[in-house]
């Protein structure tokens, strides 16, 4: 125990000294303002506002419009509807006529939205013309006890993923870098401190680094509204792996100049589970792999409050990857972190 | 405490060994002075037996134990010194002693006063990133001593070092000399060599040149010089002759037939003088 502690206490102090904790604790309460002050709860996405031609003839459409949900303007003209339209990104034009609709797109609408957008007014043009009476439905929604979260919450658990990968992993190579061009990892090769306590205090100095951050930047956000247990958890097993790839990853280089390209492959890699995470149609199987994929989806559910199944799997399968990756990484590091001169 | 047969070791991409088997033996208690120029393979031998180089060729007990086979106790035992410092640049100099300490099992010296030896007590809570090449010296040989070792590595220990924190650190080593230490001695430093090593081993090219204990070897080699001052040319010159080489034996009497002679003196050859005559070539 003494020798862990005392590498413990090495890699703490170059940590808080390069300050790692200050710097984390800055994006924590960075990333707080921008969830609370910055981010909206809503985007314009949501809230399609509609412009309709004053002279429509199909009045009977037009007050259905009107009367629901969505915001309806009328307007004079065509040129009226255009020009309201280019102040308005979120907006769409109609001119409702008696034999159909003409629709007005903004021009960046994908084709599939604009099918969707036709369907949805040619069955109601139908149902109001009692031409088609639509059928009964019924709707089924996978997931319905999650609650659909505002967009500043939603972007929370890419943030803490984001904080917990990217400079969890650059961290702990720049623990390394720092190692090797200073020379202390020379000294402690002719040391009885070992390899097991050398991969352990930086994994347990970067892993505290990363609950320090996840702490802050959920109470400023989530207060005491979360399940606290399940976030540590997850943030702790999720700083434990990514340590490891970084540590495993940084072995073979002898300079974090050397090591950046890896490093930027490995952020985009990490980052493309964000994509998938906003447009869930975009749902690719091999980004299930991804480590930060169930640490996004695994917080979203959190946050969401809802049956913790994800969570708990997400939970089971890091703890597996960390048993299969901690010997790999424990055999490598003492080949050639350990026992092998770089010259 | 140390025995190396046969020791032979080739880089990476290099042609021609660094080492070639090499042969040799040190006892316990005992200070052994390898010497040699910058890229004689002191350090490259100081490395294989440290455990920081794999053996190639040839074969070392450590205690009676194939070095192959050493393992973690080994390092409970040893204390290493480095030509270069490496130290935690972040960390102050009494940091870098009380965690590296701290990776011993075994009880070790405190920190302060292994500082006090050599002169670092009062820049004891300065980051070593502060200190100055010397400073950093004598830290890196603090650490090495700090786990009271049983078998010392010294690679340049004096290096850099002015003449007062050098008496310092020599008289650190002639303590752990007495109290039954095993010491190797890497340095290009013949003085030091030929005043605090027991035995010393010339090595040039990857390859010992001589082995002996300084005194018997400047007995063997150094016997036979003479030190001629003379004047030349309105010049005076100095010329160290060695007598059991025909070709200096007739030079010196060309000197005393030719020039005006004004200082001639049998004297004692230093280690660095018969270095120059084993291997033909300097030290620096």
């Amino acid at each position: 125990m003494k020798p862990f502690f005392s590498q413990f206490m090495i890699d703490f102090i170059v940590a808080r000294r390069n300050m790692f904790f200050i710097i984390v604790l800055s994006i924590a309460l960075l990333y707080s303002m921008i969830v609370n002050f910055v981010i909206p709860s809503k985007t314009e996405a949501y809230s399609v506002n509609f412009y309709i031609l004053d002279a429509s003839v199909n009045e009977k459409y037009k007050q259905a419009l009107m009367s629901s949900d969505y915001k309806a303007f009328t307007v004079s003209s065509l040129d009226s509807i255009k020009e309201s339209m280019s102040k308005d990104k979120s907006a769409l034009g109609l001119v409702l006529k008696d034999d159909g609709i003409e629709i007005v797109f903004q021009g960046y609408e994908s084709l599939q939205q604009r099918n969707i957008i036709k369907s949805i007014f040619s069955v109601l043009y139908d149902t109001l013309n009692n031409q088609n009476s639509i059928a009964a439905y019924k709707t089924t929604v996978l997931k319905e006890s999650a609650k659909k979260l505002p967009l500043n919450m939603k972007m929370i658990p890419v943030l803490l993923a984001t904080d917990i990968i990217m400079l969890g992993f650059m961290f702990v190579a720049a623990m390394i870098f720092q190692e090797k061009k200073e020379g202390g990892l020379y000294a402690y090769r002719v040391s009885p401190g070992g390899t097991l306590n050398y991969i352990l205090s930086k994994v347990i100095v970067n892993v505290m680094i990363s609950v320090l951050f996840g702490v802050v930047f959920l109470f400023f956000t989530l207060g005491f509204k979360t399940n606290y247990f399940y976030f540590l958890s997850m943030i702790f097993l999720g700083a434990f792996l990514i340590s490891l790839l970084g540590i495993f990853l940084a072995q073979f280089y002898s300079s974090l100049n050397e090591f950046i390209v890896v490093a930027l492959i490995f952020n985009a890699v990490m980052a493309l589970p964000v994509v998938s995470y906003f447009n869930p149609l975009i749902d690719i199987q091999i980004l299930k792999i991804i480590p930060s994929y169930s640490l996004i989806y695994a917080s979203d559910e959190i946050i969401s409050s809802v049956k913790s199944s994800y969570t708990l799997n997400t939970l089971l399968n890091l703890f597996i990857q960390i048993s299969i990756f901690f010997p790999a990484t424990y055999f490598s590091v003492r080949k050639t972190l350990i026992r092998k001169v770089i010259l | 405490m140390i025995s190396v047969q046969n020791l032979s070791h080739k880089y990476a991409g290099n042609a021609d060994y660094s080492v070639r088997k090499i042969s040799f033996d040190i006892g316990k208690g005992e200070i052994f002075g390898f010497l040699g120029p910058s890229g004689a393979g002191k350090s490259t031998v100081q490395k294989i037996l440290t455990g920081l180089l794999k053996k190639q060729e040839g074969h070392i007990w450590i205690e009676g134990t194939e070095i192959d086979l050493l393992n973690k106790d080994f390092f409970e035992k040893i204390g290493v010194s480095f030509e270069l410092p490496n130290l935690y640049e972040k960390l102050t100099g009494y940091e870098n002693l009380k965690y590296y300490a701290g990776l011993f099992s075994k009880k070790t010296f405190d920190p302060l006063q292994v500082l006090s030896w050599v002169g670092l007590e009062n820049d004891a809570h300065k980051k070593a990133s502060a200190y100055s090449k010397g400073m950093k010296q004598r830290l890196v040989f603090a650490r090495a001593v700090i786990s009271d070792p049983e078998l010392l590595f010294l690679d340049e220990p004096l290096s850099g070092l002015d003449p007062a924190t050098a008496l310092s650190v020599k008289r650190v080593i002639s303590d752990f000399k007495d109290r039954g230490k095993t010491i190797f001695l890497t340095t290009h430093n013949m003085f030091l060599a030929d005043e605090i090593c027991d035995n010393v081993a010339f090595l040039n090219e990857g390859q010992i040149l001589a082995m002996d204990t300084p005194k018997k070897l400047k007995l063997k080699y150094g016997s036979y010089s003479v030190n001629v001052e003379y004047r030349k040319d309105k010049k005076n010159l100095t010329e160290l002759f060695f007598l059991d080489k025909e070709e200096e034996k007739k030079r010196l009497k060309e000197v005393i037939d030719r020039y005006e002679i004004i200082i001639m003196h049998s004297r004692e050859a230093t280690l660095e003088e018969i270095f120059i005559k084993l291997a033909g070539r300097g030290l620096n």
